[in-house]
């Protein structure tokens, strides 16, 4: 009883992003088979998300096999030994709940969202299904073709999409992570075997290389109580640390011109850059975070509403990719202007923020503003909260690195970013796909 | 240790349900607010009867007025506004539907935070000022739109699914426009469609956050009170149901055919609304335990994804069944989801589909309303709609008693064999 009431309190006096406080209202355990147990109490509605997270995904993968975690996610809702075909999400359903699975290029998650009353119900049968996976040939064969119209409608009839995936695919050696597609090439898909699915299935479904990650209105102890009765028994897979993974592994000075039916014309710029992972120097992942943020609203002033010479333009960075990453610029231009146009432009603005650090000062301080507020506004979602927690663990970060985000952020100067800017955007090394637009009809 | 039981209480009854206060302010908005607490945030919604259904013959009118807002105001120019949302961390956005024009906050609620992320948000709101460079540039950015639906199979099934069944209707256009009709709009269209709709009369505010009724009431007074009282928009009329089938295709070189089977649907209010909602749940409304998933994709591996839906509006608005598949299997598609679909109208269903589809519903009500985002969605439509207060808390009364039979009368009333849209955009063989 007592621990309601402080719990509750911490609740509503955690005003701001303040880390700790935010850490009362979480838990974690390990098993001695290894399970990863994470949880965060919030109690704002009955209600709570499980995720339970492997380590493995698009990344691992190597040709003929690639999009195999994904193939496999699908397969882990035709049945077990104790649960037929898409009884799983059934009985989920029939107890309140939702739910369905996500594949990244670092890991592969499944989730139930229900009422609180249903804990040990989604623990236990997450639990069933990380050993006793029943892979029939006849449902391999029908998902097969559920997972190419997937491809289909994602990738093949997506101009943009389709320029994203050759930009990995220029940018990364195919011998390393990141250079194929999450779902896979379509030629691959086409010929995983049974055999192909039941071993990666018998190689990273182990409890030792997973984390259950539970946010919402239940007590951390009952959390851990089920965790250990439905996994508990399981044994780890001792050779899980030895498996290799491999690293990405950069290429540079690519460039790729795609013609595809499309009305609209689209560029992509990749750099290479480290990620929070793999970087030497924390604090240089964090300045690359923010140059995004700062180049994404300063391009959007002056090319966007001022000299309206693009029509989109985005900068994006993935801070919490497991290996080396790209550091993204993509735009549409506005109707008449070349790319070369907006690709000067670019270049223009980056070379400004360079050499006139002082320029984005009061830029800075708006977006930290903003990022101290969306970090408050992200908890309204128990959803994101877990993703966050479950993502951080299973990239290997440790989800301290939820709270400190903001902190981190606030410690980058100006002089940061130019110096950051100058280190990684170098455009005589940038890898690009530009999209040329052939007529529809 | 008097005060701590107090709260505990306070934080039991929150769980238990989603209070909801609604009053109107003197100018005539409409008010509802819900208390959370646990974070120190609040969402604000105004929803103007001020949408696509209103642009007469200008389409695209309402969109236009509605991205404006938050360029200019009487007293800031665009980038002045847009630095100071983000220098108090607030975000400020608008969205256009075919009903409501939406313009939303979300602010922290420390003191200093929120009273000045309210004086910008109603001011911004309050005090346009329409000016011409800046429409120039959102027709721009609209014809860009334009044409980027027209590389989506998608986007382009859609548009022309409204059409045809919508026809003369005024939900029936894109609500983006078209080139033509964007050359037909000027200054003192948006200016005439702001003053006339942007009014306190044809608005529903929803507040959802940590915050009191009084501080709540405070903040409705001060954004209505920038407005002018105005009059209620009058209801658009029924959308009248369809003559006959429609069979259409659209020759697109996509590898998938986007599969479309619909007609008119119903609005909030009625009759059949609870036993629709439910049997759609259940035929398509439920993702992979759906009827429609289990004959498309568990058994067939014919699509990714299918599902069926009703758009509920103030008019009634469509029913719709989709599904993308690859060209050459989009007849055998079309034969599945028509047979499901006459199966669905013309028999009872099995009695433990509809029991599934009860228990998921009930026993998953409170995540419906887990979130402040959530809350915020469902009292503008609560009092958007004019739905009664106990929309929430009787819903699952509502239904929890129906019955296969009450499903099946209600699908045979509504659901028209003989008059459908058959709509296929993609390569035919």
């Amino acid at each position: 009883m007592k621990n309601l009431i402080l719990l509750a309190f911490f609740l509503s006096t955690s005003a701001f992003s303040n880390t700790i406080e935010a850490n009362e209202q979480l838990t974690q355990a390990t098993l001695d088979n290894g399970l990863k147990i994470i949880v965060k109490t919030d109690r704002r509605a009955p209600v709570f998300i499980s995720q339970l997270w492997y380590k493995v995904g698009a990344s691992d993968e190597k040709q003929p096999n690639t999009g195999i975690s994904h193939m496999l996610e699908h397969m882990m809702f035709k049945g077990t030994h104790d649960y037929k075909v898409g009884e799983f999400s059934k009985i989920i359903a029939r107890n309140g709940g939702n739910d369905n699975a996500f594949t990244s290029k670092d890991y592969t998650a499944y989730y139930q969202k229900m009422h609180n009353s249903k804990l040990e119900l989604a623990i236990k049968m997450e639990a069933d299904r990380m050993r006793n996976l029943t892979f029939s040939g006849i449902e391999l064969e029908k998902e097969r073709q559920v997972v190419i119209e997937e491809r289909r409608l994602r990738v093949e009839d997506n101009p943009n999409a389709k320029v994203y995936e050759n930009l990995r695919l220029i940018s990364f050696d195919q011998k390393g992570a990141y250079h194929a597609p999450v779902i896979g090439f379509q030629s691959d898909i086409e010929t995983y075997r049974l055999s192909d699915l039941r071993h990666w299935y018998e190689t990273y479904y182990a409890p030792n290389n997973a984390t259950l990650v539970v946010v919402g209105d239940v007590d951390p102890q009952e959390v851990i109580n089920h965790a250990k009765r439905y996994f508990g028994q399981y044994s780890s897979n001792s050779n899980i640390e030895k498996i290799k993974r491999y690293a990405s592994i950069a290429k540079t000075s690519q460039s790729k011109k795609l013609e595809l039916k499309a009305k609209l014309p689209f560029y992509t710029l990749g750099f290479h850059v480290p990620s929070l992972k793999t970087t030497t120097d924390e604090n240089q992942a964090y300045q690359l975070e923010m140059l995004a943020y700062v180049l994404d609203n300063g391009l959007s002033k002056k090319l966007i509403r001022n000299q309206q010479i693009a029509s989109a333009i985005s900068v994006s960075y993935r801070l919490y990719d497991k290996h080396d990453t790209l550091f993204i610029i993509s735009f549409v231009p506005a109707d008449g202007v070349d790319n070369q146009t907006l690709i000067d432009a670019i270049k223009n603005q980056v070379k400004e923020l360079i050499e006139k650090p002082e320029l984005i000062q009061d830029e800075l301080v708006r977006t930290k503003a903003q990022l101290e507020a969306g970090f408050v506004f992200e908890q309204d979602l128990i959803h994101t909260q877990a993703y966050y927690l479950g993502m951080l663990e299973t990239v290997g970060l440790g989800i301290d690195k939820m709270f400190t985000y903001v902190a981190k952020m606030n410690e980058i100067k100006a002089k940061d970013i130019s110096n950051i800017a100058k280190q990684y955007l170098d455009f005589s090394q940038v890898n690009s796909v530009e999209l040329i637009t052939k007529a529809i009809k | 240790m008097k005060l701590l039981i107090l709260f505990l209480l306070l934080i039991t009854q929150a769980n238990a349900k989603v209070n909801i206060d609604q009053w109107t302010t003197p100018e005539g908005a409409k008010v509802l607010f819900t208390q959370t607490k646990g974070l120190p945030m609040l969402d604000v919604a105004l929803n103007f009867d001020a949408a696509s259904s209103r642009d007469g013959d200008k389409h695209g009118l309402a969109s236009l007025t509605s991205s404006l807002i938050g360029t200019a105001s009487k007293y800031h120019t665009e980038e002045q506004i847009i630095k100071q949302f983000e220098s108090l961390g607030t975000e400020f956005s608008s969205a256009s539907l075919k009903d409501m024009s939406i313009i939303s906050m979300r602010s922290l609620t420390r003191r200093d935070i929120l009273q000045s992320s309210l004086n910008l948000f109603t001011e911004v709101v309050t005090k346009v000022d329409y000016q011409q460079h800046y429409l120039s540039r959102e027709k721009k950015q609209t014809l860009r739109a334009i044409e980027a639906a027209k590389q989506s199979p998608g986007s382009i099934a859609n548009t022309r699914f409204n059409e045809l069944v919508f026809g003369q209707h005024p939900y029936a256009h894109k609500k983006i426009g078209t080139k033509e009709s964007l050359e037909k709009i000027n200054l003192a269209d948006l200016i005439q469609h702001y003053q006339r709709y942007y009014v306190a009369k044809n608005l529903t505010i929803a507040l959802v956050g940590d915050i009191s009724k009084t501080k709540a009431m405070q903040i409705a007074r001060q954004i209505s009170h920038g407005l002018n009282s105005g009059k209620k928009a009058p209801r658009n009329e029924l959308v009248l149901p369809l003559t006959k089938t429609i069979q259409e295709h659209i020759e697109f070189p996509s590898t998938q055919t986007h599969l479309l089977i619909g007609q008119v649907g119903i609005n909030r209010t009625h009759a059949d609304y609870y036993p629709l909602y439910l049997g759609n749940h259940i035929l398509g409304g439920s993702g992979l335990n759906s009827l429609l998933s289990q004959e498309i994709r568990e058994q067939r591996g014919l699509a990714y994804s299918t599902s069926s839906y009703f758009t509920k509006m103030q008019s009634n608005g469509f029913f719709l069944i989709n599904l993308q598949t690859k060209n050459s299997q989009a007849d055998q598609a079309r034969k599945v989801v028509l047979e499901t679909l006459k199966n669905f109208r013309n028999n009872e269903i099995d009695p433990q589909n509809l029991q599934d589809g009860k228990d998921n519903i009930i026993g998953g009500f409170a995540l419906e309303t887990a979130s402040n985002a959530n809350i915020l969605t469902y009292l503008s439509i609560i009092g958007f709609y004019e739905l009664p207060l106990d929309y929430l808390s009787s819903f699952t009364d509502k239904i929890k008693n129906i019955s296969t039979k009450d499903i099946k009368n209600a699908y045979e009333r509504l659901i028209n064999m003989q008059k459908l849209v058959i709509l296929t955009v993609g390569v035919k063989k």
